[in-house]
């Protein structure tokens, strides 16, 4: 709770700073716990139904622990006739789990997202927070492999 | 003014109008669905659309202000296209079968049972059917079809809180609720959740509206346009016939509302125009049909309760009254009518009663309360009550958009939804709130030993500066207020009539009279309390049956079935009109009253009570806890009862919601004496044993337990006690 503290005073306790303090809490907690939540909704008095239907309109907040590593699969249009769906593919059959879920020791979740607005280097993945272009199947081992 | 043009119709308009509310005021007609005249426009379903000369395309009229010259059309065929288009589209998510059948008029005969159908697909299985404003708008838009695929939700239909369900697989995401909920209401408990074709509305993380804190107003049910929320007593009673405004009678504020009735049935009560609360919404209809009232005279003979005629059962009271003459102790109850109270009165001088008593929570410095007083820079100091709970139509009143926003600040050990939503609260140590008041208003540096942090008191004073204070307090909840002479104290009794009952006095509070041990025949008008020993005579006048043994019984009609008024926490006296016939034999407590009256050669009618002297008791001062007596028990005034029946045992989702016939217990102290929720425990103190289910919470102290007053307890206040679980019987 004192890192959320943390997070509010940086914030100077501003309601209208909801969608920022997520993000941070986020940031610290590479999720979005539910005492967080719960506290941030007590500190700021913002109804908790409000938080959570901030925290679940956008596709950037996860409810759920992710795992150490984010990979992000791009399906928007221009990557996905690039080949984003084999990509997402090899991803899924590597570590055995579909979008949206975790591995299960924690060590990586997939997601996929819609556009990163940088259709010229397609296909994307974003891999804890890196840009990855012109992604190729084969880059799937070599990223594992380096950091597993 | 402004002038503009509607449908070629001049019409004057104020500034900041908007143009849907100027035509609705002209009774020019323009659909809606997401607009509600309680609510901030929100400008969602497109239904409102309207053309304006000059602009290229439709706007919603319900978010457009109006402007000098303005030339507005509300009917074009244009509009009419986009208006059904818009419609369709919404249906489409919405089991609309039946709402464009071509079958529709002779469906009606078959449709008395299917109507009890689990799952809606259809309007002919709804509840809402023929009050429906989806139904409404199909009929006035004229629409024959739907061109697009139907999607079905496939939603569970919540069924699981008290008082309504919900099936969102109706609903059509107007925002209505959502907005009532965060708007007017300030709960909170609703908003949309999720994004796109998944957005629902629900609670965080999927909750019961339980769980999430739902104070059950009802107010999201009363605005919803379709059958996706729905009172679950009323749900197959069918369309009300007409319905009755009255007075609720449940509390002192006596708001406003509409009894709705179907044949001489209470279906529904729905607030009149305003907000009101759980107790006004849900409570009143299953409390006047209870399944555990007695509507015919009961009359004990030997051993055995008989039903009698009602000559039989005055007989019986003139006999007795005469003989025990002197000797005879009413204790009414001040959810009586004003009439019933006056004539209460007179029989009672008749009889030369010297024990007339009431079960109220009563203080002599009781004025009406002001609520327009209330201007400029407000500060409402608020100690242990919980004004949401109890009061909250007021506070919804209290916290109404100001020029400048009032200040509330809670002194409470003992936690609510109240606390969560004030500005500060302070959390004394128990028996302590007072020390926090002195603090806060001390001049001079003092100790503090409240437990209440330093800063916290800071904050406080500073919150009070220049402005003016008013302190909002349950008399019955605390004792020996001293604050300086500009703030303004504001005692909030519980139960109706209280203004009444010190106006006219009462010889003794209701404990006392239990103590007298020269009455020998006790008159009960609607109470339940605790007896210390046994009477000759016990006549009750009641709607539901005491726990113990009684002589006589008289039914009593509800409030929602008697004319009279009651007089509120304002002072103003408000009608009480007759919703339906009283059920079966029973009849008003007025009505009653003058019969004996008159077998007993008495006018009630011309003659003037004579005033009595409110004699209050002093409440005994908390004691510290000790070795034997570990725990602090508080004893909070229970608003959520009728004529001294605890709502909760009558009602399960009274049960649920508030838990007012069980004893609260905080959760590290029930693990150290290792009580589970739900456990019948045993309260023992110097003077009292109180046996009672227990509920665990967090909201109360540690090392303190927290029960809501009901007159069977007998004397209990605030003191220490300890707690053991209850043998278990061999």
């Amino acid at each position: 709770m004192k890192r959320v503290e943390n997070v509010l005073r940086e914030h100077r306790y501003q309601r209208s700073h909801i969608i920022q303090i997520l993000q941070d809490i986020q940031v610290e907690f590479n999720y979005l716990p539910k005492e967080a939540l719960e506290y941030v909704s007590q500190r700021l008095k913002i109804p908790l139904s409000k938080i959570y239907s901030i925290a679940t309109f956008y596709a950037g907040f996860s409810l759920n622990p992710r795992g150490k590593h984010l990979c992000t699969v791009c399906m928007g249009t221009a990557c996905y006739v690039r080949g984003a769906a084999a990509i997402l593919n090899e991803f899924e059959r590597k570590l055995n789990i579909k979008p949206g879920a975790t591995t299960k020791e924690m060590n990586y979740s997939l997601e996929t997202v819609n556009c990163l607005g940088c259709c010229a280097i397609g296909p994307i993945v974003v891999y804890d927070g890196k840009y990855i272009g012109e992604f190729k199947l084969k880059d799937i081992g070599r990223i594992l492999k380096g950091r597993a | 003014m402004i002038k503009i043009t509607i449908n070629k119709k001049e019409i004057l308009a104020k500034r900041g109008e908007t143009v849907l509310e100027v035509a609705q005021r002209q009774g020019i007609y323009i659909p809606t669905l997401c607009y509600h005249k309680d609510l901030v426009p929100y400008g969602g379903c497109r239904l409102c659309i309207v053309e304006v000369k000059g602009w290229s395309v439709p706007v919603a009229s319900c978010t457009l202000p109006v402007q000098d010259g303005m030339v507005v059309k509300t009917d074009t065929p244009r509009l009419k296209k986009l208006r059904r288009f818009s419609l369709q589209l919404i249906l489409s998510e919405h089991p609309h079968a039946c709402l464009i059948c071509d079958k529709e008029e002779e469906c009606v005969q078959y449709q008395e049972c299917i109507a009890k159908s689990a799952v809606t697909f259809g309007c002919k299985f709804c509840a809402r059917n023929g009050d429906c404003e989806l139904q409404e708008l199909v009929e006035k838009l004229g629409i024959k079809e739907i061109p697009f695929e139907f999607s079905y939700r496939n939603l569970e239909i919540e069924k699981f809180d008290p008082f309504f369900e919900r099936d969102y697989n109706l609903c059509v995401l107007c925002g209505r609720c959502v907005r009532m909920c965060q708007e007017v209401r300030g709960a909170g408990i609703l908003d949309f959740q999720h994004r796109g074709p998944e957005t629902l509305v629900g609670t965080a993380y999927n909750l019961s509206h339980l769980e999430a804190g739902c104070q059950f107003c009802g107010a999201c049910v009363d605005v919803c346009p379709t059958g996706a929320l729905r009172d679950r007593y009323s749900k197959w009673l069918g369309s009300p016939q007409r319905s009755v405004k009255t007075t609720c009678a449940l509390c002192n504020i006596g708001c406003s509302i509409n009894i709705n009735v179907r044949a001489n049935t209470v279906v529904s009560s729905t607030p009149d125009n305003n907000q009101i609360c759980v107790r006004g919404r849900f409570g009143i209809a299953p409390l006047v049909h209870h399944p555990k009232r007695i509507i015919s005279p009961m009359l004990r003979k030997g051993e055995r309760l008989v039903e009698v005629e009602w000559e039989e059962a005055f007989d019986f009271v003139c006999s007795k009254v005469v003989e025990h003459k002197g000797k005879t102790g009413i204790l009414f109850s001040p959810q009586l009518t004003i009439e019933a109270i006056n004539s209460v009165y007179g029989l009672a001088d008749h009889l030369k009663c010297e024990k007339l008593a009431t079960t109220s929570a009563l203080e002599t410095n009781l004025k009406p309360l002001d609520l327009k007083g209330f201007r400029g820079n407000l500060v409402f100091v608020i100690v242990n009550t919980d004004m949401i709970s109890d009061f909250s139509p007021l506070l919804l009143k209290l916290r109404s958009p100001q020029k400048i926003k009032p200040v509330f600040i809670v002194i409470d050990a003992v936690d609510s939804k109240l606390t969560q939503i004030v500005d500060l609260w302070l959390r004394p140590e128990l028996g302590k709130e007072v020390d926090v008041l002195k603090l806060l208003f001390a001049q001079k540096k003092m100790k503090n030993t409240t437990a209440v942090s330093t800063r916290d008191i800071k904050l406080g004073k500073d919150l009070l500066k220049k402005k003016n204070i008013y302190l909002l307090y349950n008399p019955y909840n605390i004792e020996n207020i001293t604050v300086p002479k500009y703030v303004k104290k504001i005692p909030l009794t519980a139960k109706i009539n209280t203004l009444k009952i010190i106006d006219m006095g009462v010889d003794s509070p209701t404990m006392d009279l239990l103590q007298d041990k020269n009455i020998d025949c006790l008159y009960l008008l609607g109470t339940a309390p605790k007896l210390n020993w046994k009477y000759k005579t016990i006549i009750v006048q009641d709607c539901f049956p005491p726990q113990f043994r009684f002589d006589l019984f008289l039914p009593t009609a509800t409030f929602a079935e008697v004319n009279g008024s009651v007089v509120n926490i304002e002072g103003k006296i408000k009608r009480i009109r007759k919703a339906i016939e009283p059920l079966g034999k029973s009849k008003s407590d007025d009505w009653i009253i003058a019969q004996i009256s008159k077998r007993l050669n008495h006018n009630t009618k011309n003659r003037k009570p004579k005033k009595r002297k409110t004699i209050i008791s002093a409440i005994a001062k908390t004691k510290k806890v000790s070795e034997k007596y570990p725990i602090h028990l508080i004893v909070r005034e229970n608003g959520y009862s009728y004529r001294g029946h605890r709502l909760a045992t009558l009602m399960k989702g009274f049960e649920r919601l508030r838990g007012d016939n069980c004893v609260w217990l905080n959760n590290r102290t029930a693990k150290k004496s290792k009580i589970k929720d739900g456990a019948e425990i045993k309260i023992i103190g110097r003077t009292l044993n109180l046996v009672m289910p227990a509920r665990v919470t967090e909201d109360v102290p540690e090392n303190s337990v927290l029960v809501y007053y009901h007159p069977s307890m007998g004397a209990v206040n605030s003191q220490p006690v300890r707690i053991t679980k209850k043998d278990k019987q061999r």
